[in-house]
């Protein structure tokens, strides 16, 4: 495990794609090469290793053991816990922190309340209509990027989706900043030529006439089959906006009797897994109260956001990632007495932070990739730090 | 530990026991003959309680990627007025509650089985296994157009080794590849694949499944569901296995004839005689219920004509390599002819039919409602009055176009543990339960006797699993035990399956390595893997 090796096939936890072909080779410990190249994959490997390095110089023995005791009494005492749920740890750690906000009577929260619990209403209002990344890679003929920012978000995006020796779908981006330039830009692209003469002027990126265009395009391309893809950037935008958006893909398919579909790139990595093991656990995606009677959904009301933006929550135990929380959300945090049980620290000065290991880096683990497909991680290195399941089956045990 | 019930009447259909007053022994997880020394004795005084085998669910949706999309549309704030699904542990101790101790969850997608396995691995209390959805799988399809039965078989076993399953189901299989191109699916002779029509494929994926010995035979949900003349469609589905063994589920959807007024009757009458006829076949029913729940299913056509008809939003996902799941949420009223209908035709098959053996209660949930509807599908088959009273207070289509009203048949209690004990076991291939035979796993409910019927199958006296107490007095016992995973593991021929599976992982975004249990298989906890024959 330990010097100079190369390993094949290796899957990557820093975004939602879970790239599972991946070469990648370390000396002592550091990252010297990833193959395929993607920026964002190299930065975040070569971020958690070196703050694994300090990690262990930071949190001694004691440190820790002073921590726990902490953690543990902080949860004894609280009388309006809130369990966020957040991304960066594996499948199995995200359902039991799902069953640890059951067993202590918590509100439970997931990043699917963002936009008001955008994605899970609007499968309720139009339904959702989505399929896998191979699905697309088989089928689509044109997928449009609605206002994802790829090189920086997700860079192998196209790797995956084209197969190669294959006819590439088709790709169109639209982007809320470009949307403008779009009109009269690169005349000889056809697809782009084609909007030129649409000489659309748009106001506001996320009303009625991007639906239009959409539609417009579906029917000058005659596609049968094709995909929008979107991201957590548009659904923060609004539940409204992505039920309009799923409304319009209906429309678009009922028009051409053809498949569109859309697929949904959540921001952070194994955010499906987080809604998913909330859902097992509750029976609800997002947003719920354990209580002890029977749990309770209310998506304004046990959003994350809302409740400690409202003070609600005496104790806040976000495991994994939840960085996703609206800034004045975080900046509460600071006031709220917070656990973090995360690879990284949330922010300086912010609650008890207890590291975990992270999987695909010194953790094995499952993480749901976006379209909600199992990929299993393995560890690049072994390190002092606890998995995340270690930690939460103790606090369990704690409350038996 | 050794545990005595004494003087229990016992029904244990399978070795002919209808109420016989006698002592059940206990040791261990499994019945046994009364010990010369028993050693930790636990006396449990059952005089007058009726003792039965534990009760198996056939046929189920129960976790998985699946249940998280119809639970999409179980956001109300009143749960009652959504359908809400419960959590996964929270169905097992629900179905426990009621002396269920086997459970089948009826619909595991290849990609993302080890979903379902996270779910199973917390319904404690019962055992559980799953079937593997097969239908539109790409390398099924492709290996049975070549008519090639031994690689078939090489595919099937790889499957169900692969996700962890324990048997084969096919949802009108072919459906989902061809909606895929906007074709719709509608007879058993369409070609659903290059030199494949469905009939081939039926008939070549239950021949395979007997040559490889699976305990359980092609589980089979066939095409036209719910359509008016369904049944047509149904026999020829039974005649295209030419005898071959099956389990048909939900039949209930598919015995529909249609009115000149438009509305649906029932067909029970047109198919009864082939259904007795055909003993190799076992049949669940699909009783529809009254309240909110939402469709779920992989025959994704299904699920859009019933979008299309109710104007309901409806979601799908379609899976790389194989089909896709489909879930709208729907409604029975009472006073909507066609639910009445649908609730006429489930209890008049279930009363014309006269084999408990092969005929099973299922309510395919969520399908047709909520499982824990049971006992009151129970009480209405064993007294003609309340279902008469029932009939009276649903829509009046229902004593119209079915010929529920004039059935005088009550089942006995006997029939009634058969159809939900014995019967599933014996379809399923779990000889060791069902019964109480020396031997048998001690899985058993145990009911007090009362006038309230439906009380008295909501709420067991005792249930048992494993040997273990589990429910007393309706509730659920602390540390429950485990139950087991049920698998089957067929042996593989790697080279076949290496040779065969290449082209199918170039073509799909996961690789062979990732796909199904493969990182994971060896880790599995609790399984007991059911030998094949
Ligand atoms: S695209 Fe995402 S998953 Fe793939 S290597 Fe880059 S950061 Fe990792």
């Amino acid at each position: 495990m330990y010097g100079k090796f190369l390993t094949h096939m290796f899957a990557c936890p820093f975004c939602s794609l879970h790239c599972d072909d991946l070469e990648i080779s370390l000396e002592e410990q550091n990252l010297t090469s990833l193959f395929p190249i993607c920026p964002k994959g190299i930065n975040g490997f070569s971020n958690a290793l070196s703050s694994l390095a300090s990690n262990k110089k930071d949190k001694s023995s004691e440190n820790w053991k002073e921590d726990w005791t902490r953690t543990i009494q902080l949860i004894k005492t609280a009388h309006h816990p809130l369990v966020i749920i957040g991304g960066g740890i594996s499948y199995t750690a995200q359902r039991l922190a799902a069953a640890l906000a059951r067993q202590i009577n918590a509100w439970a929260d997931s990043p699917a309340s963002l936009g008001g619990c955008a994605l899970p209403w609007t499968a309720v209002e139009v339904g959702l209509t989505t399929c896998t990344l191979g699905e697309l890679r088989a089928n689509a003929e044109i997928l449009i990027l609605l206002d994802i920012h790829l090189e920086e978000d997700y860079p192998r995006f196209t790797n995956r989706i084209w197969r190669p020796g294959t006819q590439q779908p088709e790709l169109l981006e639209i982007n809320s900043h470009e949307l403008f330039q779009i009109t009269d830009q690169d005349p000889n692209e056809p697809l782009i030529k084609t909007l030129v003469h649409l000489r659309l002027c748009f106001s506001n990126f996320f009303t009625e006439p991007v639906i239009e265009l959409c539609h417009t395009i579906g029917k000058m391309l005659d596609v049968s089959r094709g995909a929008i893809v979107f991201s957590s950037r548009l659904v923060s935008g609004g539940r409204m906006l992505t039920i309009e958006l799923f409304g319009l893909l209906h429309k678009i398919s009922v028009a051409h009797r053809c498949n569109w579909q859309a697929l949904y790139l959540p921001g952070g990595s194994n955010w499906p897994g987080a809604s998913q093991a909330l859902s097992a656990e509750s029976g609800y995606p997002c947003a719920v109260h354990f209580s002890p009677r029977q749990v309770k959904f209310s998506p304004i009301m046990y959003s994350a956001t809302n409740l400690i933006e409202q003070n609600a929550p005496d104790l806040v135990i976000g495991v994994g990632d939840i960085g996703w929380l609206s800034t004045k959300a975080l900046n509460r945090l600071r006031e709220t007495p917070t656990i973090v049980i995360n690879s990284v620290p949330l922010m300086e000065n912010v609650g008890i932070w207890l590291p975990i290991a992270l999987p695909g880096v010194d953790d094995k683990g499952i993480f749901l990739r976006a379209d909600n497909v199992p990929v299993h991680l393995s560890p690049l290195i072994a390190s002092q730090n606890p998995s995340a399941e270690y930690i939460l089956q103790n606090i369990m045990e704690e409350f038996k | 530990m050794t545990i005595v019930l004494k003087g229990g009447q016992v029904y244990d259909p399978a070795n002919g026991l209808k109420g016989k007053v006698c002592d059940l022994w206990i040791e261990g997880d499994r019945i046994v003959a009364p010990p010369q020394n028993p050693v930790n004795l636990t006396v449990i005084d059952a005089r007058g309680w009726i003792i039965a085998p534990g009760a198996i669910e056939i046929h189920a949706h129960l976790g998985g990627q699946p249940l998280t999309m119809a639970r999409h549309f179980c956001l109300s704030e009143e749960r009652e007025a959504s359908g809400w699904i419960p959590p996964t542990a929270e169905i097992a101790t629900a179905y426990l509650r009621m002396g269920y101790t086997t459970l089948m969850d009826a619909a595991m997608p290849s990609l993302t089985s080890w979903l379902t396995h996270v779910d199973l691995q917390e319904m404690v209390g019962v055992d559980r296994g799953a079937y593997v959805l097969s239908g539109d799988h790409a390398l099924v399809l492709e290996v049975a157009s070549h008519g090639d039965q031994k690689t078939l078989r090489e595919i099937l076993a790889w499957l169900l080794v692969t996700c962890g399953a324990y048997a084969i189901k096919l949802t009108n299989p072919g459906v989902a590849t061809l909606w895929r191109k906007r074709i719709a699916l509608s007879s058993l002779n369409d070609e659903i694949y290059p030199a494949l029509t469905q009939r081939k494929l039926i008939k070549s994926v239950a021949s395979a499944i007997v040559n490889l010995g699976l305990p359980h035979p092609l589980h089979l949900h066939v095409g036209n569901l719910g359509q008016p003349g369904s049944w047509r469609n149904f026999l020829q589905t039974i005649e295209s296995l030419e005898r071959l063994p099956a389990h048909l589920c939900h039949i209930q959807f598919y015995l529909y004839d249609e009115k000149e007024s438009g509305l649906l009757s029932s067909a029970v009458g047109c198919v009864l005689d082939q259904l007795v006829s055909h003993t190799e076949l076992t049949f669940d029913v699909g009783q529809v219920t009254f309240g909110p729940t939402v469709n779920l299913s992989a025959d994704v056509q299904l699920i859009e004509w019933l979008h299309n008809l109710t104007n309901k939003a409806w979601s799908y996902q379609l899976w790389e390599g194989e089909g896709a799941m489909a879930a709208l949420p729907t409604q029975y009223f009472p006073d909507d002819p066609v639910s009445a209908i649908q609730w006429a035709t489930g209890l008049e098959l279930l009363l014309r039919f006269p084999d408990p053996l092969r005929l099973f209660l299922t309510v395919d949930y969520p399908n047709g409602g909520s499982f824990t509807a049971y006992p009151q599908i129970l009480a209405w088959l064993m007294q003609r009055d309340a279902r008469r009273e029932m009939l009276k207070k649903v829509h009046t289509a229902a004593m119209s176009y079915c010929d529920l009203y004039a059935i005088e048949r009550e089942y006995t209690l006997d029939e009634i543990i058969t159809m939900t004990s014995w019967g599933p076991a014996r379809a399923l291939g779990l000889l060791d339960r069902g019964h109480l035979g020396i031997g048998a796993l001690a899985d058993l409910r145990c009911y007090k006797p009362q006038i309230d019927l439906v009380k008295m199958f909501s709420d067991p006296v005792l249930v048992v699993k494993n040997g273990q107490v589990t429910v007393r007095e309706g509730k659920i016992e602390n540390n429950l035990p485990h139950g087991k995973i049920l698998l089957v593991r067929p042996p593989i021929d790697e080279c076949v399956q290496e040779q065969t599976t290449q082209s199918f992982f170039r073509n799909i975004t996961i690789p062979k390595v990732q796909y199904g249990l493969s990182m994971c298989g060896k880790e599995l906890a609790n399984i007991e893997v059911v030998s094949c024959r």
